[in-house]
This record gives structure tokens, sequence and C-alpha cells, in this order.
């Protein structure tokens, strides 16, 4: 009879450390990954203006069909006023001729042609003060006069393709060819 | 009869207890898999440099240092989903040489990986990568991984300095934190010589004694405080010389020895009198006009009357241009009521520039697109549209040679936004522009009023666009 009763209180007493063990990890872990999250999301906000952002700046150049592509922008609710990019074209000849044009109303475009590369910049107009927030947003058509590949560039030489928004920040984007 | 109900009692409870007890390793492990884990997989990593020492000479760039990440206690299944680190380098001895290669971290998303103008402005590189999806990122028992090869280039001597790693952040794909860190520095030296003559600074140049460049001062130049950043900073014989160097003349034995001004050396102590020929280097002096595009008056600030630019000398006996940087003053003076004013400065050219060779000049202002003249007296119908083309060049004289280069204009847009020029006009200078219109504040008025009118305004946006057409310095 005694016996039963301290096998019963060293089970009880081995359930409560149980339960009191597993809410002590789940209380603990609970706080701790949103600690970290928390962390990682305010080293953000401290980057100065004028230098690469943390966050991610998607920029998809998209085949519409052999003769057009499009560049489409995601600058996760950046108000963007100028970009650049840098477009590739792997036929080296000048049998292709690549030309750009703005999709927006509120950019003006600006190619510069240096060997088999165009390079795009966009400058959003002075008379357009609503802000330009890009959400896969098509910002340039490239027509090309023969069907040849192209692709988007991060860098080549002195260019680098970025967006620029209405604080200076320099958004590096994470470029996709689709 | 109650022995048995007993028995029957422990046993009961016992079961329910197994099940409490596999019931709670079940909904620990879950937890920690899938949900959170109460620490990372590895036990720590160690960040190190490949090589972990280096020396250089100054202007030299080094081979790719790799820098390496080892996990202790890794694992196949937990991979790297994000990865920050600051790296610090002492910038008045190096600078980055090119941009990061982070090809080989295994995470392909580049959230933020600083340039050379970032990094060899702050003194600080910070790399911040994410894997494209969770779990997509290197696993922690792979050994090691090459989180980026960086290049550095020598900028002043030192002895023994560090490259340290600063903070660091590594999250693994049950998004918790490696907090154990250890940092292993790369540690490097600079020694005092030159691969060209930007290596030493104004008015120096890059000369070549037994097998080794050093930096020696133009004539009439003293290098008082050893630091050629600067370069030779005084016209004054030094009182207290600080650097112990002293190079030779440089010998050209196919020339006729000239009398010229004896150049200097690193003790700001005239060198001693050569033995062999001398070229007539030294002796080549410009006095220039220039025209900078959009001032067309006076600025009310005082400050903004004098404009360094860097003209560069290129062709001839030049294997890679020279540059000097020289202050030019404002005048009253223009070709027309309509034109812009016209600026006046004079510079002495380095040693190695000789007269009667054939060179063109690359002249760039600190807020303007690099030019690239190659005649004495060139002029355009259109601003902006004058180009140096067919081989033409222009040969100096022995002594003073004077340039009129008023009827060209020399186009703005390449802000020194980050604290230098890229030698781009892009949308980050429009954006600087068109972020301070009306801008009145004396900073950010030094970078973006390119008319020099005191404030940033729309002219100075008109200017910036139409450099767009340019784009680029002109080499």
């Amino acid at each position: 009879m005694v016996d039963s009763k301290k096998i019963l209180k060293i089970i009880g007493f081995s359930f409560f450390l149980l339960i009191i063990a597993l809410f002590g990890i789940f209380v603990f872990k609970e706080k701790k990954p949103k600690e970290s999250k928390e962390e990682l999301f305010s080293s953000s906000k401290l980057i100065s203006p004028t230098t690469t952002n943390f966050e991610e700046v998607v920029v998809v150049l998209k085949k519409v069909d052999d003769f057009t592509y499009q560049i489409l922008a995601s600058s996760y609710n950046h108000d963007i006023i100028g970009f650049d990019f840098i477009v590739e074209k792997e036929d080296m000849t000048n049998s292709s001729i690549l030309t750009a044009s703005s999709l927006l109303s509120s950019f003006s475009l600006y190619q510069t042609k240096k060997e088999n590369f165009l390079i795009l910049t966009g400058v959003k107009k002075l008379n357009f003060s609503q802000p330009a927030i890009f959400s896969e947003t098509p910002v340039v058509e490239i027509k090309l006069t023969k069907p040849v590949k192209i692709n988007l560039k991060n860098t080549w030489g002195k260019y680098t393709s970025k967006l620029i928004d209405n604080q200076n920040n320099i958004l590096t984007p994470k470029i996709v060819l689709k | 009869m109650i022995k048995k109900f007993f028995t029957y009692k422990i046993v009961k409870i016992f079961s329910i207890g197994l099940i409490f007890l596999l019931s709670g390793i079940f909904f620990v492990y879950y937890l920690n898999q899938y949900l959170y884990r109460s620490k990372a997989g590895a036990s720590s990593a160690t960040f190190s440099f490949l090589p972990n020492n280096l020396s250089l000479k100054v202007g030299e760039v080094s081979a790719p240092i790799s820098l390496l990440l080892q996990f202790q206690d890794g694992s196949g299944d937990e991979k790297i989903d994000y990865l920050k680190l600051v790296l610090n380098f002492p910038k008045d001895n190096l600078e980055l040489a090119d941009y990061i290669d982070t090809s080989t971290s295994g995470l392909s998303r580049q959230i933020r990986v600083d340039g050379p103008v970032a990094a060899s402005g702050s003194g600080q590189i910070i790399i911040e990568l994410g894997a494209n999806s969770p779990g997509a990122g290197p696993a922690t028992n792979t050994s090691p991984i090459t989180v980026a090869k960086l290049k550095f280039r020598g900028k002043s001597a030192v002895n023994n300095s560090q490259i340290t790693i600063g903070s660091v952040q590594i999250v693994n794909n049950a998004s918790a934190a490696i907090t154990t860190i250890n940092r292993n520095a790369f540690s490097f030296s600079v020694v005092a010589s030159c691969t060209r003559d930007t290596d030493c600074g104004n008015n120096a140049s890059c000369q070549s004694q037994n097998n080794n460049n050093t930096c020696v001062c133009n004539s009439g130049y003293y290098n008082c405080d050893g630091n050629w950043q600067n370069g030779c900073e005084s016209n004054r014989a030094c009182t207290n010389p600080t650097n112990t160097h002293t190079p030779t003349p440089t010998i050209t034995p196919t020339l006729t020895s000239t009398t010229i001004p004896t150049p200097t050396s690193y003790q700001g102590q005239p060198t001693n009198t050569p033995t062999s020929t001398q070229p007539p280097g030294g002796s080549v002096s410009l006095n220039l006009k220039l025209k900078f595009q959009g001032v067309m008056r006076e600025p009310s600030n005082a400050n903004q009357r004098t404009m360094k630019v860097r003209i560069k000398v290129a062709g001839g006996n030049l294997s890679s241009p020279v540059s000097v940087d020289a202050d030019f003053t404002l005048t009253n003076n223009r070709n027309s009521d309509t034109d812009a004013l016209i600026w006046e400065g004079s510079v002495n050219l380095p040693n190695q520039v000789i007269a009667g060779q054939n060179y063109y000049l690359l002249i760039k202002g600190p807020k303007h697109i690099q030019k690239k003249i190659c005649d004495k007296d060139p002029s355009e119908t259109t601003g902006g549209s004058y180009r140096c083309q067919g081989g033409r060049t222009i040969t100096f004289s022995s002594g003073q040679n004077n340039l009129d280069f008023s009827k060209i204009y020399l186009l703005a847009g390449d802000l020194p936004v980050n604290g230098a020029q890229d030698g781009v006009v892009d949308s980050l200078d429009t954006s600087y522009i068109r972020n301070n219109l009306g801008n009145t504040d004396p900073t950010i008025v030094s970078i973006a009023d390119l008319n020099l009118d005191g404030r940033v305004d729309t002219q100075d946006w008109s200017m910036v666009l139409y450099a767009l057409s340019v784009k680029t310095d002109e080499e």
C-alpha cells in the first residue's frame, strides 16, 4: 500500500516535471526566433542612404515572343525614381538591333549601346509626383529586329543594374530570366 | 483482491504515463525539427582567409583572397539561409580593388555586397547573402564554404596591419542563429612602392629604380609628411622629413642632357646630381583654359570659384596615363555673351612627359564626365559634341604650353555621390539631383549643384539628363 502510494507520487511528480519542461521549451523557443527575425529586419533599416538595400527587389526579363522582351520590376514598397538595366545581346554581330522603350508614362528612358550591351537608364519625370512602387510592373519593352538571345546582367564594367528610390538608396535587384 | 486492484491501477497509470512521455518526446522532436530549434545544429562557425597574410606594393592589386567559413558539428540536413558579415580594413592603407565575387558561397541571393566605392570610402565591407528559398543554401557540413573572393589594392605603406571580421549573423533553415563565431584576421603589409603615377598622389610620379618602382616628387615639390596619398604636398623644402627613401633619378641614356630642376625624394631633399643623362621630364607645363557646362555666373560662394580638376596625359612614350590634379580658378572672361565663364589653371606635368612627344589629354572635373582632348585649340558646334578622333595628338614644347579648351564644354553629371565619382552618369546621379531639388544644404550643394548657383535646381536636373547622352568617361 505504502509502496503503491510512493510509486504514484513519483509518477505524478515526473509528469509534473515533464509538463513544466515542455512548457518551458515551448515558451523559450516561441520568443527566440521572433527576436532573431526582428533583429534581421531592423538591420535593414540601419543601412545608410546611397548604399545597397537589404530587402528583396526583383527584376524579371520576360520573353513575350521571339522579337519582344519585357523587363518587369518589383520594388518591395520602395518609391522608385530611377533605374539602370544592363541588357546583353548574345549575338556579337550587328545583324540584330535592340531598341528599348519605356512602358511607364511617368519614366523617360535613355539608352546607350556599348559593344553587345544596351545600357538603359530610366528617369522619373519631374511632373509626376505619385509614388512609383513596382509590383511585377512592366517597365521596359525591348524589341529585336532578329530573334537573338538576350540577358539581363547585374554588372558589366563600370555599369550596374539597379533601382534608386526616393531616399537615394541603391537597390540591387535579384535578376530572374523567364 | 486489494493487491490486484493496486497492481492494475499502477499498470494503468504507468501506461498512461508512458503515452504522455512518448507524446512529449514526439512533441519536443516536432518543435525542434520543424518549428523551433533550441539551438542551431552546428555548434560554432569559424571564418578565416586564404591566404591569411599578404604583402602588397602601393598600387598593386592582390590575387583573389578567399574568405572561408567552416562549421563545427554541422550536418547535411542543416542549411544556411542567411549570412551577414562586416569586414573592417584600414582604408588609408588598402582599398577594395574590384567587385566581390560571392558566386562560390552557395547563397545565390545578393542582398547587399558593398562595391569598391562604398567600401573604400568607409573602410568597411558589408556582405549580406541569402538562399533563394529556405533550405536552398549550403549545408553546414560542407567543408569549407568560400563565402567571397576579394581583391585589394595597396594604397599607402603600412607594416603588419589587419583586415578583421566584425559583426556576423548566420541563420540556418530552422531560423536558428549560430551564435558562436570564431574570427581569424587577415594580416597584410603594404610596401612603399608604386605601379603608376596615381599611386604617388599629386605632384609626384612613379619611377623605376633598380627593378623597384618608387614615388618621386616633381621638381619644386616635397613630400614632408611621408604620405604619398596626398603626394608632394609642399612647395618648400621639408624641415623635418619623415621618410627615408632616396631614389636616384631615372636614367634614359638615349636622350641628351638638359638643365632642369632636379626632382626631390621622399625626404624632401634634392636628389644627388645625376651622373648620367637626364630626360627633359618635368620641363613641360600647361596653362589651360577650361569651360564647364552651365556655369554662366560667378558663384556667390567664394569656395566655388576654384575647382579641382584631374588632368591625365596619355599616349607618346607613356604605357599608361599619368595624372596630376590642379586647381582651376574662375575668371570673368567668356567667349561670347551667351557662353559660360572660363576657368584657368596651370600644371607642371610629371617627369615622364617629354617635350616633342605626341600625347592626348583626359580632363575630368569634380562633377563632370572625363573629356578626351587631342587638339590644342578644339572647338565644337553643339555643347559637348567635340570628340578626339582620327589619331590626332598634341605635341608639347619644353616649358610653358598654352592650351585653350574654352571652346568646348566639359559636361557635368558624374556626381561624387558616395564621396567619389564612378565614371558613369546613371540613375544614381539623376536621382540624387531629383531627390534634392531645392536643397541649399552646403554638403548637398557641393555634390549636386552643377551650375554653381548655390542650390540644387531644375537647371542641374537638365544638365544631368543631357549628360546621359554621353554616359561615360571618355578614355
